[in-house]
């Protein structure tokens, strides 16, 4: 499974949507609120051995800018 | 209103706003564009906030917090407490800085000051309709729907209706407050760690009378010799490291002749009696320990014998002691 499938999973798994409706919104801006962006942080880190500082959690506002932070 | 009410989180406390806020409101108020859609707007002006801050203070029944990071002491957010009726209340005026963790443990906190300090039965907010991503929160922490207020809000010209959520006691005693206080430790954990940068276990400290007698006694739960040192003069004791698969590494340590370091464990018949733990900058971790999380200073930091490098020993605020032993 590719990193962008992976991240997916976990933010379907975390927000309930069905993984086809997050990849067709993957520049949308809220699609999550801020109780389950403390859940994808905490999943991102454990799962990719990553820790975001505050300003990259401030940006982490749609799962394009995920991807884009993870595979950096 | 003037009040002195403090709560503090693991990750976060509330503390009653000051003047010298003032300037902070207008940051956090204005510093998300998307956000601020939904709120109604402020001034720039610091002499205005000050002014509203004055007549805020004169009003009864409006308790108004600054939420500040314990770790960093950064201030990270604003939340109120207001218009309370028959032991009912609203909340409101929440704004979290960009980034920040702190909304789950202010909110929790928050409604541990509602219903343990003001004794109040239920807390409501009112939200933009629109403003999916506060309500969805709201939701999220097991808040219950009221009501949707037609045309409540009036932003830039624009009716927008409110959504009405809301606590009462008893549902957050049952179905909330774990869920906000088992987030909020995983969030207090995940700060530390990163404000430490390197803290890793490396052993339980053991007072022995007799190194070697109590060595027998680990040797039948599979523990063998690491490594001794024979006399450290700075900390008036000898000490033997023992190891064993699966099993924490342990320090085995015995007074010098005319020391009396371990006696206070000794006497009480305490044997295991600190943790040590690996640190990458020692005075970084002493001081956020010893000021932002009230740990005392037991024995300041002077070179271990063993080690080559400084070590100290605190005692956290349930009075366990931990070493913090320089990498």
């Amino acid at each position: 499974m590719s990193k962008t499938e992976e991240i997916l999973q976990i933010i379907s798994d975390i927000t309930s949507q069905p993984i086809e409706h997050l990849r067709e919104n993957q520049d949308k801006v809220g699609l999550w609120d801020s109780f389950n962006t403390v859940e994808i942080v905490f999943a991102l880190e454990e799962k990719f051995g990553v820790t975001f500082s505050q300003d990259d959690i401030a940006n982490l506002t749609t799962i394009s800018a995920i991807i884009s932070k993870v595979e950096k | 209103m003037q009040h002195n009410i403090v709560e503090t989180g693991f990750a976060y406390s509330l503390r009653p706003i000051t003047l010298d806020d003032a300037q902070f409101i207008i940051d956090v108020r204005l510093e998300d564009k998307e956000r601020n859609k939904f709120v109604h707007k402020i001034s720039q002006d610091v002499n205005l906030q000050v002014n509203w801050l004055n007549k805020y203070f004169e009003t009864p029944n409006d308790y108004y917090f600054v939420i500040e990071n314990n770790i960093t002491g950064e201030k990270e957010g604003l939340i109120s407490v207001y218009n309370i009726e028959n032991n009912v209340a609203e909340l409101g005026r929440w704004v979290i800085k960009k980034g920040s963790m702190a909304a789950i443990e202010s909110m929790k906190l928050l409604y541990d000051v509602a219903f343990n300090k003001l004794n109040l039965n239920e807390l409501y907010t009112k939200t933009v309709e629109d403003n999916t991503a506060v309500v969805n929160f709201h939701k999220s922490i097991n808040a219950k729907l009221k009501q949707i207020l037609v045309d409540e809000f009036e932003l830039e010209g624009k009716k927008y209706n409110a959504v009405e959520q809301f606590i009462d006691k008893e549902h957050y005693f049952l179905n909330v407050k774990n869920v906000l206080e088992e987030k909020s430790l995983k969030i207090f954990q995940r700060n530390l760690r990163i404000a430490l940068g390197s803290f890793e276990f490396h052993h339980i400290g053991v007072a022995t009378k007799n190194i070697e007698k109590e060595f027998k006694g680990y040797a039948l739960l599979g523990y063998s010799k690491e490594a001794s040192f024979s006399g450290d003069e700075n900390q008036g004791v000898r000490g033997l490291f023992i190891t064993a698969k699966d099993q924490p590494r342990l320090e085995l340590l015995e007074n010098l002749e005319n020391s009396s370091t371990l006696n206070f464990w000794l006497k009480q018949g305490i044997k295991m009696y600190h943790f040590g733990y690996l640190v990458n900058d020692i005075e970084k971790t002493y001081d956020i320990f010893t000021t932002r999380l009230r740990a005392k200073v037991v024995s300041p930091m002077k070179e271990s014998q063993y080690f080559g490098k400084r070590i100290c020993f605190l005692v956290l605020n349930n009075m366990f002691m931990i070493e913090l032993i320089e990498e």
